[in-house]
């Protein structure tokens, strides 16, 4: 009996998907009761929503099913891979956790019974219930390594007979890659490189990733779908508070799939901004732009000569912004935590920087006073910037700031973390003047 | 930080609440939900009019959500609810301005008999949108002294509101505001949240 409801529900879903293919959500509708044999499921703009009660029959259905011909040990029963593609989601839309079902759905893909853009677009509409689903994320990071390794391959076959074809592919795959220009900013910032730094992009594939002659559908797939990724990462970020799952998988995607490009590196920068200032409690997110400036400092030199940018404007960027949003939002510990990063990231290109210039200006020789002294004097433009920018100057600024703080602040809380905050300066940097 | 609902109401001599305008931004809710919250911010800001003493400003915590209320010496009061992120003082001035722009438009004698649907205050969704960008917000921190002196009360719940003997399943099993759906939910709700799993 109840096996034979299962069976009409689970016949109903897939007809909801066959009815419309554009379904974009779906939810569970808390109508624990069956009520007067009308259909459980309901099909509005592209919505769709399950009665609860029905959700456990369906789930007990599917679930069975898949399992028993999954299990080899039984003389199992032959199931056609279309229904197993349709088995498989309809538990992994009650439990997307499932990755015995997943499993099965890698096995289709690979033997070609299931298209990968499918499952992409399956793995997107359960996120739209289960935002930080970690199976559906590793899941989708299978696919896109798939996809990679599927130009990279192809590339590899062909890297000897197609020499010729090399640029043109490369070109191609970049100019995907510069389409993938993340904001309005991200735009200016393509448009304001100068063509012979555009050339060289292109000639390394702006991510070293240059595949010639791929196999057309991967590379469509990977070009289509790559940018879409960063949005799912949005919106999956967006429903659900700290969601760790969504920006891991985000850092992941710019890590392998665009391998750290700069220009994808500054486009979300810039594209995050936002978003952080609206969640300040978000440590997710602020940890997400760490990651993108600390692959940005491994590429000072390149950020200069093909963006103009300076590492240190960067970084001096992000200090004004998170003080900022310290004091707007305060007793927020996540914003504390950003300003500890941006600051220990401040004084490391300081040490550097002043290091360097030691090494060039021997009259300053990294000693302050002979720094005061030489300011009043000729060339002083660049010896005020060095001095600004001097470790000590750099760590007194930041302790007369954070004392302010914590003496002005009316919120308790808000002193604490800024009486933490001096505690871990003097912890981190404690004996500046000698040096 | 976001803002999913400012309510004008007017509280009358005897304690009847007319809700007068509200306002939603619920954009960020699930579709099969959004009716249900909705219906659920409407009530909520209803029992919070009705339990806030003429004059006094409250922020009452509920799960993820802070509701901010304020009710003025005349009666006339309003709530806005946001998330945690949302600043207090921003929220209460907000209120402020809310209300006094409501007086100008409506007078006093009006409040009791106005029915919502002839209402017509389109500012109340204008600043609900206009609120959620935090900019707005920051240059608002720096007028926060215009804000009378008139003493915040935290809640840390909504039943901590509610008056002895009050329980809010209670209140909202008799509510008429709330269609049977959004009952089904907030106990389907109440169910998933003490055990996760709907198997």
């Amino acid at each position: 009996m109840e096996d034979a409801r299962g069976r009409r529900l689970f016949a109903d879903l897939n007809h909801a998907f066959r009815k419309d293919p554009l379904i974009d959500e779906y939810d569970f509708l808390p109508v624990t009761e069956p009520q007067n044999n009308a259909s459980p499921l309901l099909l509005v703009e592209h919505k769709l929503g399950l009665e609860l009660w029905s959700v456990r029959l369906l789930f007990r259905y599917a679930y069975n099913r898949l399992m028993n011909w999954r299990d080899r040990n039984q003389a199992s029963v032959f199931i056609d891979p279309q229904e197993l593609i349709h088995l498989s989601r309809a538990v992994l839309m009650v439990n997307p956790d499932c990755y015995t079902a997943w499993n099965i759905r890698k096995e289709l893909i690979e033997n070609g019974d299931l298209p990968l853009a499918d499952d992409l677009k399956l793995g997107q509409l359960i996120l739209s219930k289960f935002p930080k689903s970690a199976e559906t994320f590793i899941h989708r990071r299978w696919l896109f390594q798939r996809l990679v390794n599927q130009c990279l391959s192809s590339s590899n076959d062909s890297t000897a007979s197609a020499d010729g074809h090399q640029e043109n592919g490369g070109a191609l795959l970049c100019m995907d890659g510069i389409d993938i220009a993340l904001g309005p900013e991200a735009n200016a910032l393509a448009n304001g490189i100068r063509p012979e730094a555009a050339a060289a992009a292109v000639a390394l594939g702006e991510g070293g990733r240059a595949c010639a002659a791929l196999p057309l559908e991967s590379s469509r797939l990977l070009a289509e779908n790559l940018h879409h990724e960063l949005t799912v990462c949005d919106r999956a970020a967006d429903s659900y508070a700290s969601n760790y799952y969504a920006w891991t998988h985000r850092a992941w995607v710019v890590r392998y799939c665009f391998n750290c490009s700069l220009q994808v590196l500054l486009g979300e920068l810039e594209r995050t901004q936002t978003w952080t200032m609206k969640h300040v409690s978000d440590h997710s997110g602020f940890h997400y732009r760490q990651f993108l400036l600390s692959n940005l400092t491994k590429h000072a030199a390149r950020l200069h000569r093909q963006y103009a940018k300076s590492l240190s404007g960067l970084v001096d960027a992000e200090h004004d912004f998170i003080c900022d949003l310290v004091q707007s939002f305060p007793s927020h510990e996540a914003l504390w935590y950003h300003r500890k990063f941006v600051f220990h990231l401040m004084m490391k290109s300081a040490k550097t920087y002043s290091s360097e210039a030691a090494a060039t200006d021997r009259v300053i020789n990294g000693e302050l006073q002979a720094l005061h002294d030489a300011v009043s004097k000729n060339d002083g433009q660049k010896r005020s910037r060095l001095e600004s920018h001097s470790p000590h100057v750099l760590r007194q600024r930041e302790m007369d700031a954070v004392q302010k703080t914590a003496s002005q602040a009316k919120e308790p809380f808000q002193k604490t973390l800024a009486r933490k905050y001096v505690e871990w300066l003097e912890k981190m940097f404690p004996s500046l003047k000698e040096t | 930080m976001r803002l999913f609902a400012l309510t004008v109401a007017y509280k009358g001599s005897d304690g009847k609440v007319n809700q007068l305008k509200a306002a939603h931004e619920l954009s960020s809710f699930g579709y099969f939900q959004r009716g249900s919250i909705r219906e659920f911010m409407d009530f909520t800001s209803k029992i919070l009019v009705e339990r806030t003493a003429l004059c006094s400003r409250a922020s009452v915590k509920e799960q993820e959500y802070i509701c901010h209320v304020y009710v003025r010496r005349d009666g006339l009061g309003a709530v806005l609810i946001g998330d945690h992120e949302y600043q207090q003082r921003v929220a209460h001035t907000l209120l402020n301005k809310v209300l006094d722009e409501f007086t100008a438009k409506y007078s006093s004698p009006q409040w009791a008999i106005l029915k919502e649907s002839d209402v017509n205050f389109p500012q109340l969704q204008d600043y609900l949108q206009k609120y959620q960008n935090p900019k707005e917000a920051d240059a608002m921190t720096k007028i926060q002294s215009e804000l009378d002196e008139t003493k915040i009360i935290l809640h840390n719940t909504i039943e901590a509101v509610l008056q002895r003997g009050e329980k809010l399943d209670d209140l909202v099993d008799k509510s008429e505001g709330l269609s049977m759906q959004s009952k089904a939910f907030y106990k389907t709700a109440k169910k998933t949240n003490q055990c996760c799993i709907i198997l």
